[in-house]
């Protein structure tokens, strides 16, 4: 048998933590080998030293008077009741520590065995979780409030997480969804394509920005843009999947109507285009038909008259000069055929006349007409009314409208106050009658008069056929134009149009 | 050479003077009397015409065109009747509203000026028989 101090000596130095024995005066009565590792010193350093030796040295004016205090009311404790302990090593290094105090009764009087445990890395740890547990609810924190709905899915698409926004967007509850099937927010037809971004996926592929269709819970169908990325654990073992969602329906929406009306935009200027050089062509084959029936009417009376002269005389001659008039109107009516032939052919197979919606008409002539007039800052007032039908060929009227909203836009380019007023209203005649009316320097009296004579311009780079063709356009169509001024004293142009029957009576 | 004056003046409109000179020849040699104006302005300015007499006029005319002349000699309850003449197609209903009997399309190669104002002045005069 050992003595059984003996055994108590194998037992402190066989203990995984540092075991350190003072007496009442707090000398180091005795340490154990993990002591020596633990703080640097060798057994023979420490033994009859005080006990502060291992202690900061900002505690060695206080601990003499703790540790008495412990001697004179000695029990089994954890030391430090809620502070946080340090020791010091050999090398001056601190280091946090948690002591358990036993007294010992022995004949020599009480001693103190105290075992020190040095919880650097547990410190460490606890300090990493606390860190790693505020980084992962910032991270929650910023999934939630992410415009973007993101959902996580296991590998088999159950749903594991579910944003604000994802229930905002798809218009589920986060109870109603998870550890549901992913697939559920797949509108019909699109599970495929469902199934093969989780395959790709799970191959470690990442899918990003991907457009596409996605149900919601009312049944609309929206457009997406979608990324997706696996989801590896700790060990780097994928173990779900990750998708960011966009609901970029309205974006797609408005970037469609966009082009829609810059294409719509570019078609009317084609038609346009193609009309006004057809009108210009017309107006001259017009223009030189007034110009050559004059004479020609001319011609016709003299010749009637001439005849008519002859027929009373006796004289033979008369006869021949009767025959020669005769071949004279032959000639004649074959110019005046030739001029007929031209006007038919430029007037013939540009004027179709349907029934068109006033409004709609005017509105797009205000978007042609006010192209590149942007900057002058004008106010469009519009007194229409949708109901109102005229019956035209929609692109010359067009070109009646476009041609008007340019000369308005251009005669206030200068202008302080810029208005453009587009009206209409039907008259007693079962016509409409249209105005457009502008807020520029208006006309003068000896504008006024010429305007409609093709060639007349004031402006420098003008041609002079814009209000002319304008003019024929609506005679062409039984109407009549004609420009006075505005309230505002600016120019107010005024032309009228047939109105359409309506539809009921058509049938 | 005005063989057989007849009755009935014939006042003639046109802001061409050639047209306006050959029309006056053609009518003075069928024995009208021939009244020209330049423009409307001046056929409202002066001593207006009687049922019995006939007004043919151009539509395209200045400032004031002929349809809108017509429209003021009816204000004035002028009844003469008219011809209205015109390069212009399709004018009919509308000359029609405004109180014309007859349009005419220049350059009236295959109709007889004379006869349609004739035509036009013996249905004014029986619509003006008791």
């Amino acid at each position: 048998m050992m003595d059984s101090d003996v055994l108590f000596r194998m037992a402190v130095e066989a203990a995984p933590n540092a075991m350190v024995m003072i007496d009442p005066s707090g000398a180091i009565a005795m340490v154990n080998a993990q002591t020596e590792r633990v703080f640097g010193y060798d057994r023979a350093e420490m033994l009859g030293r005080p006990i502060e030796m291992l202690l900061p040295a900002r505690f060695s004016e206080t601990h003499p008077a703790r540790r008495s205090g412990f001697f004179a009311d000695p029990s089994p404790r954890p030391m430090g009741a809620g502070r946080d302990l340090y020791a010091r090593r050999k090398n001056g290094e601190e280091f946090p520590v948690e002591i358990g105090l036993n007294p010992i009764e022995t004949a020599a009087g009480v001693v103190v065995l105290s075992a020190i445990v040095d919880i650097t890395h547990r410190k460490a740890n606890e300090q990493a979780l606390r860190e790693s547990e505020h980084q992962a609810r910032r991270l929650a924190a910023i999934v939630e409030s992410s415009e973007d709905a993101i959902i996580g899915s296991d590998l088999n698409g159950v749903v594991t997480s579910w944003n604000h926004s994802a229930q905002r967007i798809f218009g589920y509850s986060e109870a109603e969804i998870l550890g549901h099937q992913v697939f559920r927010i797949a509108p019909p037809g699109y599970d495929a394509e469902m199934h093969d971004i989780l395959r790709r996926v799970t191959l470690g592929e990442r899918v990003d920005h991907y457009q596409t269709l996605r149900r919601c819970a009312d049944g609309s169908i929206i457009n997406i843009s979608l990324s997706v990325s696996p989801i590896y654990d700790i060990s780097g073992r994928l173990v779900g999947i990750s998708k960011v969602a966009r609901d970029v329906t309205e974006a797609t929406r408005s970037e469609t109507a966009l082009k829609d009306s810059q294409s719509r935009l570019q078609e009317l200027q084609a038609e346009l285009l193609h009309v006004s050089r057809l009108s210009a062509m017309g107006e001259m084959a017009s223009a030189l038909a007034h110009e050559v029936n004059q004479p020609l009417a001319a011609i016709s009376n003299y010749m009637r008259g001439s005849r008519r002269l002859l027929a009373a005389s006796p004289d033979p001659l008369a006869r021949r000069v009767e025959e020669a008039l005769d071949k004279a109107a032959e000639q004649a009516v074959r110019a005046g055929q030739i001029i007929r032939r031209l006007r038919g052919f430029v007037a013939r197979g540009d004027a179709e006349k349907r029934r068109e919606n006033l409004e709609k008409l005017a509105e797009d002539a205000l978007a042609l007409g006010l192209i590149g007039q942007n900057e002058r800052n004008i106010a469009v007032r519009r007194q229409l009314d949708g109901d109102i039908f005229v019956l035209v060929d929609r692109v010359q009227i067009q070109q009646v409208l476009v041609n008007l909203v340019r000369n308005a836009a251009e005669a206030m380019a200068d202008c302080e106050r810029r208005e453009l007023t587009v009206a209409a209203r039907p008259t007693d005649d079962e016509m409409i009658e249209v105005t457009v009316s502008d807020t520029g320097k208006g006309l003068p009296e000896n504008v006024r008069e010429n305007l409609f004579r093709p060639f007349f311009t004031t402006k420098a780079a003008g041609m002079g056929v814009g209000l002319s063709i304008s003019r024929s356009i609506v005679e062409a169509h039984g109407g009549d134009m004609r420009a006075s001024a505005s309230p505002s004293g600016g120019a107010l142009f005024t032309f009228s149009l047939p109105m359409a029957p309506s539809e009921a009576l058509e049938d | 050479m005005q063989e057989r004056p007849r009755a009935g003046t014939i006042y003639v409109v046109d802001d061409d003077p050639d047209v306006l000179s050959s029309l006056r020849f053609l009518f003075e040699i069928e024995g009208f009397q021939v009244k020209t104006f330049a423009d409307g302005a001046l056929l409202l300015a002066s001593p207006l015409p009687r049922p019995e007499d006939c007004l043919l006029i151009d539509y395209k005319l200045g400032h004031l065109d002929g349809l809108e002349v017509v429209r003021r000699l009816r204000e004035l309850k002028v009844a003469t009747p008219v011809v209205l003449i015109t390069i212009y197609e399709g004018l009919e209903k509308k000359a029609a509203a405004a109180g014309v009997q007859d349009v005419l399309q220049k350059p009236h190669f295959e109709e007889n000026v004379v006869s349609r104002v004739e035509a036009a002045m013996s249905a004014a005069r029986r619509a003006a028989a008791p």
